[in-house]
């Protein structure tokens, strides 16, 4: 029983260092945060396409998830720990060739603007199409920390095509943590 | 051993609960801080066991 006292002192300090990893999480001192939303299970940094009726429901398909997309537009948020400057977003689909589609990120909270850029298709990867787009996030605002994502595919539901959605993931980016900017980056953090 | 356990325990529950109170006013103040990483509903599962094993192990020191 003489040792009980560092066996204490240690169950003390698994939650503070789990605090101090979370909280280095959520800095993101190297300027990098990859979100992915896989369908399959719900993500706490993306949400689920909404709304309902204008997506069907998540289908599961041998270990596989994917949701359908019938009428344009559809939404999606991300909540993110703090501001960045770029994003690269990455999407696994399924549709016609006929069918185009736009991604973006809403510029600002109050208005009907929208960065949409199209979806360009680079490469198949396990029976899905993959398309990539970048954005430059210096003007887009966060709303109580959410940005909100529009999906748009003009007349998807006059021409009674889908779009099937199988895998979302965004890498954002911003300039790694130094000592020039630490002081902006902590007051950002925290909204001071 | 036995004593060990009784011991350690409620010595578990209560840095848990003490945990869990800091890292829910955490994440009331910095929303996502902890539930963009780790689900505290899973740590509430976690403390309601201790805490059961904490009042078994008390009522049998009791007996």
């Amino acid at each position: 029983m003489k040792y009980y006292k560092y066996i204490r002192i240690i169950l003390i300090l698994i939650p503070i260092i789990t605090l101090g990893c979370l909280v280095y999480k959520d800095i993101s001192p190297k300027g990098i945060l990859k979100v992915d939303y896989d369908f399959c299970k719900e993500d706490p940094f993306v949400s689920k396409f909404s709304p309902m009726g204008r997506v069907l429901e998540i289908e599961k398909n041998r270990g596989e998830c994917s949701q359908e997309m019938v009428i344009d537009p559809v939404y999606f948020d991300v909540r993110l720990p703090q501001s960045f400057s770029k994003a690269k977003l990455r999407v696994w689909y399924r549709k016609n060739e006929e069918v185009l589609f736009k991604i973006g990120p809403r510029f600002n909270n109050n208005q009907w603007k929208w960065l949409l850029q199209d979806i360009e298709y680079t490469k198949e990867d396990n029976g899905w199409m993959m398309g990539t787009t970048e954005y430059d996030l210096a003007y887009i605002g966060l709303d109580n920390s959410r940005m909100r994502f529009l999906i748009s595919s003009a007349g998807l539901d006059e021409m009674n095509e889908k779009i099937e959605f199988n895998r979302i993931e965004i890498e954002f980016i911003k300039e790694p943590l130094s000592k020039d900017n630490f002081l902006t980056r902590f007051k950002s953090l925290f909204r001071l | 051993m036995k004593k060990f356990i009784q011991k350690l325990v409620p010595d578990i529950l209560y840095i848990s609960l003490i945990t869990y109170i800091v890292y829910f006013v955490l994440e009331l103040l910095k929303e996502g801080l902890i539930s963009n990483y780790f689900d505290l509903n899973l740590f509430l599962i976690w403390i309601m066991i201790f805490g059961v094993l904490t009042s078994i192990l008390k009522a049998q020191k009791h007996i």
